[in-house]
């Protein structure tokens, strides 16, 4: 469990002294798909770095499974369990090939040449990059580079992983791509996700969210719970995921709307039981 | 055009080259260099380029690779060379105004983009014949007797091999950059000196902005898979073997050769 106390940031000093994060509590469970939302530079992207101790509290503390990130004996151990998946996909990359590159973490851990061989083998399968092997990252697409980062974090085996914006600078297709190798990930190896994003429905499909606001959390719970307070979303400078956004704009028109829907799946079966008790009505009525 | 620079790319082949110890080609390419800067003589500039050449044959790489590397220098090189022959003395062979060309104007020239070409080709194939992670681990374990003093030599090796690799993305992003100024308008190959300077600024600077976040973001990225924690195991390393004892010797051969020939010069 990753336990964050009173947690509160300032940067620069004097009249340019910028309070970014206030006092956050939080906890985060082991095993769980928690996506961040707020507006730029609210300070996402600062409390996620404290997780794995790039930055270290000003005031407050983060645990990481018990370790303190503040104990500089214990400062390898938990960027072991916690990995970050940053935004550029060119600037993540420390080798010329993909397998080079995957094995940069395990070396780093100092592990002998047969488990090293042995992680990077596995974690390029779970990344699904398998085949990829031995291309040289200049010549991949961004999608492929953003897997080759998760691929990289995933050889240190942690219990979590965080994605800062990794999917921002992708296409469509590549985005949900990355976004399904994490979901299938998350099942299969067992870890727990921290996902950051501007884009509501990747939040709509979390386990939980949490909105960040003028550095403190203005909102979080469950998708549901979060998105039905459309007016809190709105003065987070945030907006609905498009598929509530259709189910508002149906309420506005005078249809009766008996919940919000956040995916595509969830909206078809909400419209058809509405079509449907609409059909009902009215031949009741004749 | 700047996306042609071959300094810092790798090409993998199977070839006598690729398979040298990575010290011996960083011994060899630092020593073309530290020769081309120390020699004199135009005989013994062709010398080095000859065995240049020879080892861009024996590396496989194809030819016109190693010439595209050349291309993005060719306007410094004539700028150089023209500065070397303008500004050199001696008798003139022809003569317009002002203008002088001495048969020791000519020489300096071509000694100056000599030194400047081979320069280039034999750091190019160096990077082409070896993968950075190699390369990373050959500087570490030529630095290493330095550790004595504290040098915190693995760490200087991995700049030096990052460094080396960035530079093909560094072009790439001066070309965006140059793209997204031009389509608003900018022309950077028209005007004067002081014109071409001015428009360079817009260029350098976001180049220089971009460079940096992107220079952070790795550290950031590097950290948080555990670089630092000290016990690094580098997976590949680079073994010494006979094809190096035979590279070694030409090598101490080779600078035997130049300095009889400088003597007699
Ligand atoms: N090293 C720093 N020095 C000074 N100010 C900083 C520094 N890093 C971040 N900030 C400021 O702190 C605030 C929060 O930054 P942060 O990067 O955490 O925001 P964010 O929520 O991740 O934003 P985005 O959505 O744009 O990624 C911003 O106003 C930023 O300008
Ligand atoms: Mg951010």
């Amino acid at each position: 469990m990753i336990e964050i106390r009173d947690l509160s940031r300032t940067y620069g000093s004097g009249s340019n002294k910028a309070h970014v994060l206030h006092g956050i509590d939080m906890n985060i469970e082991r095993g769980a798909f928690t996506a961040v939302l707020g507006k730029n530079g609210c300070g996402k992207s600062t409390l996620v770095r404290h997780i794995n101790a790039i930055l270290k509290p000003q005031r407050g503390s983060v645990r990481v499974d018990g370790m303190d990130t503040k104990d500089p004996r214990r400062l390898y151990d938990i960027r072991e369990k916690a990995g970050i998946v940053f935004q550029d996909p060119d600037s993540q990359s420390v080798a010329a090939t993909v397998e080079d590159d995957t094995a940069f973490a395990p070396e780093n851990l100092g592990l002998s040449e047969d488990e090293i061989s042995e992680r990077v083998e596995a974690a390029l399968r779970a990344a699904g990059i398998a085949e990829l092997r031995k291309k040289s990252i200049s010549e991949l697409s961004g999608g492929q580079k953003q897997l080759t980062a998760v691929a990289g974090i995933i050889a240190m085996r942690p219990d979590y992983m965080i994605f800062d914006e990794s999917t921002s600078m992708l296409d469509p297709l590549a985005r949900s791509r990355v976004l399904e190798c994490v979901m299938r990930l998350k099942r299969e190896l067992d870890v727990s996700v921290i996902w950051i994003t501007h884009y509501m429905d990747e939040a709509a499909a979390a386990d939980r969210v949490v909105i960040i606001n003028d550095g403190k959390i203005a909102a979080d719970g469950t998708p549901e719970e979060v998105f039905s307070d459309i007016e809190l979303i709105e003065r987070c400078g945030l907006e609905l995921p498009p598929c509530a956004q259709l189910c508002v704009m149906l309420k506005n028109a005078g249809y009766d709307v008996p919940r919000l829907a956040l995916n595509a799946h969830d909206c078809a079966l909400l419209i058809s039981g509405m079509t449907a008790a609409a059909v009902k009505e009215r031949e009741g009525a004749s | 055009m700047l996306r042609d620079i071959t300094i810092g790319r790798y090409v993998e082949r199977s070839s006598v080259l690729h398979s040298l110890d990575a010290r011996s080609k960083i011994i060899g390419a630092l020593l073309c260099s530290v020769l081309t800067l120390s020699c004199g003589s135009l005989l013994s500039m062709a010398a080095i380029a000859a065995l240049t050449a020879a080892a861009a044959i024996v590396s496989r790489i194809p030819f016109n690779y190693i010439l595209k590397g050349i291309k993005p220098i060719r306007w410094f090189v004539l700028f150089t060379a023209a500065v070397s022959i303008i500004s050199a003395d001696g008798e003139p062979i022809w003569q317009y105004g002002a203008l002088r060309i001495s048969a020791e104007g000519i020489s300096a020239a071509a000694l100056t983009s000599a030194r400047l070409l081979l320069f280039v080709t034999s750091a190019s194939l160096l990077t082409l014949t070896t993968p950075p992670v190699v390369l990373t681990d050959g500087f570490a374990r030529l630095m290493r007797p330095l550790r004595r003093l504290r040098v915190p030599t693995d760490d200087i090796a991995m700049i030096i091999s990052i460094t080396l690799r960035s530079i093909p993305a560094f072009a790439d992003e001066a070309e965006r950059i140059m793209k997204a100024q031009r389509a608003r308008g900018a022309d950077l190959s028209r005007g004067g000196l002081i014109t071409r300077a001015r428009a360079v600024i817009p260029v350098a600077i976001p180049l220089f902005i971009s460079v940096f976040r992107r220079a952070d973001e790795l550290s950031l990225a590097m950290d948080s898979r555990c670089y630092g924690k000290g016990t690094r195991t580098p997976r590949k390393k680079t073994h010494f073997g006979r094809n190096d004892l035979y590279c070694l010797i030409i090598m101490i051969l080779f600078c035997g050769f130049l300095a009889i020939i400088e003597f007699y010069n």
